[in-house]
């Protein structure tokens, strides 16, 4: 297989987006992946934004309360708030073998909901972070990893102390803000019991966009400061990978969820607690973000709604409450993505692009469309009064 | 301190309860966030909208209706329905007059297609039921001591009593529906009280709510729903009007139960967010309760929750305001 990796690796980089997907699925059943998880590193980028269904293996759970800290090997180093990916096929088959068999999921398949895989993960985390605690390097460590002997501690630590804390960090979507700042508090409290991973379960809460704003908010308590400067340094360099790589391709759905969790680090890097350098880097990141926010905005105008709209106007028919809801869902995307955006930079060019749509939406001759589902469409993406004041006679009634 | 335009009065410290029916007034289905639980009644001076003091404090807002747009950004369903509430005589304000005007509104579309959709299946649906009280009503007449009416008066006493449920099918009747749905969101809140401790107060001092409320709404149902139609027709003809504040009741007990329970059914399997929310909405009955139903209310839970919520308001936050009005017309089209 090393013969012919380089040229597997050129046509994997021009296959399909179908063929990638088959490709990443057989992949995902090997038993031992080996060197077939080089041929799809390259590939990364472009599977972050296909989000093709991969089956859920134990190993993949085990690791999911880990995704946002785990970069490619060669960016990574000691001291650095993040998990080397080449780490985690070594250190998970250590850990399986050493698992009692009870906590080990089986039938898992593509696309287990968040539920689900909470449940299957509330056995297997903690157990994996004890294993974790006792763990031996490795025979293989280096060769399998690339990284030094002298690795192999804090990155074990880092990735045990997330899963220590990985239960309660799937819990904090469904918390409202005062509950949300309380788990945070537990979380962090039990995290600084093992200080060689505090960096990286901050880096976690970080990335979670409503944790990163209750952790501002409360002034990162008496966090260490190499602690918390490292954490976002980790997340500022993600959300840099988001900005540029992720948001311009992503569905609108995924893209508005990257801005809005971008905007609230963004908000919770510059704060005074974080060392200047990397305030600096935040403001940074603060126009980058903006500019890319708006030129997703103007995307998805394109791809997203206008079109929606065109093709009912022009199939004649008139249009079901299908199409009508799917248009809806269109303009709250956009909606929902300016609000996002108007937290990076000024609003006024957000509701510049919104107006305009309203309008050009508004001069659509749709069969079918009723006066109230134009004016709802002007509301969706203006508000009440502007698409009243959208209407000509000002008595939508 | 209160928005400007809108006064605030406060209850007493000992008893936070509404003295009557009336006073409390009736909920409104509105899409705005901000407006989510208020309440419309007749006041001195034309119709009112009452709110509970968001801050978690006692006392509760109180605003004329032509300047609740100026303090809340309405919807245009919200637009749409303060408009046609407005149109109501102020002795129509009833739980049945408040959902016919919601129902209206969304059969306009205001809500969402979905919402218009579910409005026009409850429409067909509503028609079938009445058929059937008829049908029970006039099957009574061709009993011996059935009496005589004619088909005026067994429409008008049908639709009076209709949604309490009689005849065939008598379960899928609004009240029927109601006492059951709040009886699956009382349940839902004791399961999930006892597997969430540090929740387990709050939700179970809004399931002693809920149950009050169903308690209540048996015994008022019981009241007219336990005669057996011949009787009921024999009432009508010594006292129509008698008979149809009788056949209010139920729903005026009931009224404001739904949008919790629809919320907390939208959040399955529940969250504190969800839980806090629904606590926020959950009514308290009138002290004018006991007298119609002759079951005592404790004057302590409304109380109680207050503080509870009071304690967990600050820091607390809501979802976004679109994706709220999203989620409340989704509710919409599920409240017909």
């Amino acid at each position: 297989m090393s013969a012919a990796l380089p040229e597997v690796r050129r046509q994997l980089v021009h296959a399909r987006d179908e063929h990638l997907a088959q490709v990443v699925a057989l992949v995902d059943a090997l038993p031992q992946r080996g060197q077939a998880d080089a041929l799809i590193a390259p590939l990364r980028p472009r599977l972050a934004l296909l989000a093709p269904l991969r089956r859920l293996t134990p190993m993949r759970l085990m690791f999911s309360p880990l995704d946002p800290v785990i970069i490619a090997a060669p960016r990574w180093r000691p001291g650095l708030a993040a998990v080397p990916r080449t780490a985690l096929g070594c250190l998970g088959t250590a850990v399986m073998q050493r698992l009692p068999a009870s906590v080990v999921p089986v039938g898992m398949a593509a696309g287990l909901s968040s539920d689900l895989a909470a449940q299957a993960g509330a056995a297997l985390w903690p157990a994996a972070a004890a294993v974790l605690d006792a763990l031996p390097p490795p025979a293989d460590w280096a060769d399998a990893t690339g990284l030094p002997p002298a690795c192999f501690g804090p990155v074990c630590a880092s990735v045990a102390a997330v899963l220590h804390q990985a239960i309660r960090l799937g819990q904090l979507p469904a918390l409202d803000a005062a509950a949300l700042a309380g788990a945070i508090q537990v979380i962090i409290a039990d995290a600084q019991a093992r200080p060689a991973g505090l960096a990286v379960v901050l880096a976690v809460l970080l990335s979670h966009g409503p944790a990163a704003a209750a952790l501002a908010r409360g002034g990162f308590g008496a966090l260490a400061p190499a602690a918390l400067d490292g954490a976002v340094e980790q997340c500022l360099d993600r959300a840099d990978h988001l900005v540029q790589a992720v948001v311009p391709g992503a569905g609108l759905q995924a893209a508005i969820g990257h801005v809005e969790d971008v905007a609230a680090l963004v908000a919770a890097a510059e704060h005074p607690a974080c060392r200047p350098a990397l305030r600096a880097q935040a403001g940074r990141m603060r126009q980058a973000a903006d500019q890319a926010c708006r030129d997703r905005l103007s995307q998805a105008v394109q791809q997203d709604l206008l079109p929606r709209l065109a093709g009912a106007a022009q199939s004649g028919a008139p249009v079901d409450d299908a199409v009508v809801d799917g248009l809806e869902a269109a303009a709250r995307g956009l909606r929902r993505l300016a609000r996002a955006g108007r937290r990076l930079g000024p609003g006024a060019a957000y509701d510049a692009v919104l107006a305009r749509v309203a309008k050009d939406a508004g001069a659509l001759s749709v069969p079918g469309l009723t006066r109230m589902d134009r004016l709802r469409l002007a509301e969706l993406l203006v508000g009440a009064d502007a698409a009243l004041r959208l209407v000509a006679d000002g008595d939508p009634f | 301190m209160p928005p400007s335009g809108m006064d605030v009065s406060h209850a007493s410290a000992a008893d936070p309860q509404p003295a009557t029916f009336a006073e409390r007034g009736v909920a409104v289905p509105f899409t705005t966030p901000g407006l989510m639980g208020a309440r419309v009644r007749a006041g001195k001076a034309g119709l009112e909208l009452v709110f509970a003091n968001p801050s978690g404090a006692r006392g509760t807002y109180v605003v004329p209706w032509a300047g609740v747009p100026d303090i809340s950004q309405p919807t245009l369903h919200d637009l749409r329905l303060l408009s046609v509430l407005g149109g109501l005589d102020r002795g129509s304000i009833t739980p049945a007059k408040v959902r016919a005007a919601a129902h209206q509104v969304a059969l306009d579309g205001a809500a969402g297609r979905q919402a218009r959709s579910a409005a026009h299946a409850a429409e067909v649906a509503g028609a079938a039921r009445l058929n059937a009280t008829v049908c029970h009503l006039a099957a009574a007449l061709a009993t011996p001591g059935g009496g005589r009416a004619d088909g005026q008066g067994l429409d008008r006493l049908a639709r009076a009593v209709g949604d309490l449920g009689f005849g065939a099918g008598w379960e899928s009747a609004l009240v029927p529906r109601q006492a059951a749905a709040l009886q699956g969101f009382r349940d839902s809140l004791l399961a999930w009280a006892e597997v969430h401790a540090g929740d387990a107060v709050l939700a179970r001092l809004v399931a002693a709510l809920a149950g009050e409320a169903l308690a209540a709404a048996s015994a008022a149902l019981a009241s007219v729903r336990h005669q057996d139609a011949t009787t009921l027709l024999a009432a009508w003809r010594r006292g129509p009007d008698q008979v149809a504040l009788m056949a209010a009741r139920p729903g005026w007990v009931l009224d404001g139960w739904q949008l919790p329970g629809l919320i907390w059914a939208d959040a399955a399997p529940g969250t504190t967010a969800a839980l806090t929310e629904v606590a926020h909405l959950a009514p308290a009955l009138p002290q004018e309760c006991q007298s119609w139903t002759g079951l005592p209310c404790d004057p302590a839970l409304p109380g109680q929750l207050r503080r509870l919520l009071a304690a967990r308001i600050d820091g607390a936050a809501s979802p976004p305001a679109p994706d709220l009005v999203a989620r409340n017309e989704r509710l919409r089209a599920l409240a017909f």
